[in-house]
């Protein structure tokens, strides 16, 4: 099957796939709407939303309104979705589809495992982000007119980027997990995983605020980076981000493509071999 | 009767401890996940507040309250959904064991994990912000001996509402989950911006985040109300969760259930 046939198949189920849980995509924008509200909320409920907003301003590093403040709340809560949709969907539908002898027969029968874990790591992520941050494009319009627009396309390639990551990183810890640990609960891994890179990563604070044992594991990943450029792209509302971390996240891509692929390559031989 | 019903708590409870230690790793990675959601929001908002002592004092509690209330509810979802799959409801069901059996058999390593994990996440928080690293420990014995029957009552309610809504109704599991995680957000409610605070227990799990509260000497409740409140309200709580379990059962043995995505 050639590439972009396989891509497209892909797509095509996950169309099909996302239309099935309407509750779950529900919850999981509602769960970042909360956390963006209750982060101002939660402390202004003990005191002065206005000195709420200077602590936030002083944590970004920017003088802000408290309807910047709140947007750069909602838009950070983003990557809760991004996050934890990419990595418990990748995981899993991996786990079980490595596991099941007939799908990977169907897969080798039509292209390579290598391909095919590839490609599923970049399509599950691209529409499970594209659905799942798709409010922003609300919240972005509602907040700043027309321009939202803009912003919300110029959210995109930093997102984006992100979450083919971490689906690559999905694929590197399932094939490793599933072909040499034997792991018998995948939503174990994204149990962890998720949660450990969210509170490494500043999402509602600056980085350096974060403590040192939480960011350990977050910062190899592309998480703080796209935070900080989409937290940027909001305060300084120009393309600042797109020279300041889209570099460092184009490298996280590449390493993470590439060790993606090699794994599940040795991993594929593993396979043919009779594992 | 007391002394049967104290027989069969001991051996739901050994029941429960025996399946937690089948699935161990699951604990371990319920309380990392746990923990480390409510970092995220937690850190911040302390860092952000007025005052951060305060803060987590107010706040934190509800964390407990939060886990109960979502544990119940969350058991019962299990016991309904893939046990129905698996054939461990018939199982119980055909040794006379129901929906509020199953609660019953989870209630103290589900508050035991509650607690645990609380402790973790305000040892992190406080030490984050500069409190002593034991501060969650100095509790007023009277209040947070109170605690255990109110989560009791508080997961029966849980439990109970979700068994009502699993078998009473067509409703489906995403968006059963979103329904009830509204719920026990309410946790969180801040009482001290109601216009009464009374009005905060409509949500039974604001009881267990109060009597914590109340545990470090901050509570929107006087204390002697409050303690007259809690009693009251962990036996109104804990009847209508029992009730709702046994509507769930008898509308099983009517109507039978569904296994249910």
């Amino acid at each position: 099957m050639k590439p972009l046939r396989l891509l497209l198949a892909l797509v095509y189920r996950e169309l099909v796939w996302l239309r099935r849980f309407p509750g779950e995509i529900l919850s999981g924008i509602a769960v970042s709407l909360f956390f963006a509200f209750a982060v101002v909320g939660l402390p202004a409920s003990i005191g002065n939303i206005n000195d709420v907003v200077a602590r936030i301003s002083e944590s970004v590093g920017a003088n802000l309104t408290l309807q910047e403040a709140l947007l750069v709340a909602l838009v950070s809560a983003s990557m809760l979705n991004m996050v934890s949709g990419v990595i418990s969907n990748v995981t899993q539908t991996l786990y079980f589809e490595l596991a099941t002898e007939e799908v990977i027969s169907t897969i080798l029968a039509s292209t390579s495992i290598a391909k095919y874990v590839v490609a599923l790591s970049m399509v599950k992520p691209l529409t499970i982000t594209l659905v799942l941050t798709a409010y922003l494009l609300v919240v972005l319009v509602v907040f700043q007119g027309v321009s939202g627009l803009v912003t919300c396309f110029l959210l995109l390639p930093p997102l984006l980027l992100s979450a083919f990551c971490l689906g690559f990183l999905s694929a590197i810890i399932i094939t490793a997990l599933h072909y040499y640990a034997g792991i018998k609960r995948p939503w174990i891994v994204s149990g962890i995983i998720v949660p450990v890179i969210l509170a490494g990563s500043g999402v509602f604070m600056s980085f350096e605020l974060v403590p040192w044992y939480l960011r350990l594991i977050a910062q190899v990943t592309p998480v703080p980076y796209a935070v900080a450029a989409a937290r940027m792209l909001i305060i300084a509302k120009g393309i600042e981000h797109f020279k300041t971390y889209m570099p460092i996240l184009a490298v996280l891509y590449t390493v993470y493509y590439i060790l993606a692929y090699s794994s599940v390559k040795v991993s594929e031989r593993r396979v043919k071999r009779g594992w | 009767m007391v002394v049967f019903a104290i027989k069969a708590f001991i051996r739901l409870t050994y029941l429960g401890f025996v399946m937690a230690r089948q699935h161990a790793v699951s604990y371990i990675a319920y309380i990392i996940n746990a923990v480390f959601w409510l970092l995220l929001i937690m850190l911040p908002s302390a860092i952000y507040s007025r005052n951060p002592h305060q803060f987590v004092v107010l706040f934190l509690p509800a964390y407990v309250a939060m886990m109960v209330a979502s544990t119940g509810a969350s058991s019962v979802f299990e016991f309904l959904s893939w046990y129905v799959y698996q054939g461990l409801t018939d199982v119980y069901r055909e040794a006379g064991l129901g929906v509020y059996h199953y609660l019953v058999s989870s209630h103290v390593v589900d508050f035991l994990i509650s607690l645990t994990s609380y402790f973790l996440l305000a040892f992190i928080v406080g030490s984050q912000i500069g409190l002593e690293p034991a501060w969650f420990l100095r509790v007023n014995p009277l209040y947070f001996s109170l605690l255990f029957p109110a989560a009791v009552a508080v997961e029966t309610f849980f439990g109970g509402l979700a068994a009502a809504i699993l078998t009473t109704t067509r409703i489906g599991t995403g968006f059963y989950g979103f329904l009830l995680m509204l719920l026990s957000i309410t946790a969180y409610t801040p009482l001290w911006l109601l216009p009464s605070p009374l009005l905060g227990f409509l949500s039974p799990a604001v009881l267990v985040a109060e009597l914590l509260r109340a545990s470090y000497g901050y509570s929107a409740i006087p204390g002697g109300l409050l303690l007259g409140m809690a009693l009251l309200l962990i036996l109104v709580y804990y009847f209508a969760g029992y009730a709702m379990c046994k509507l769930a059962d008898k509308t099983i043995a009517k109507y039978g259930i569904e296994f249910r995505m």
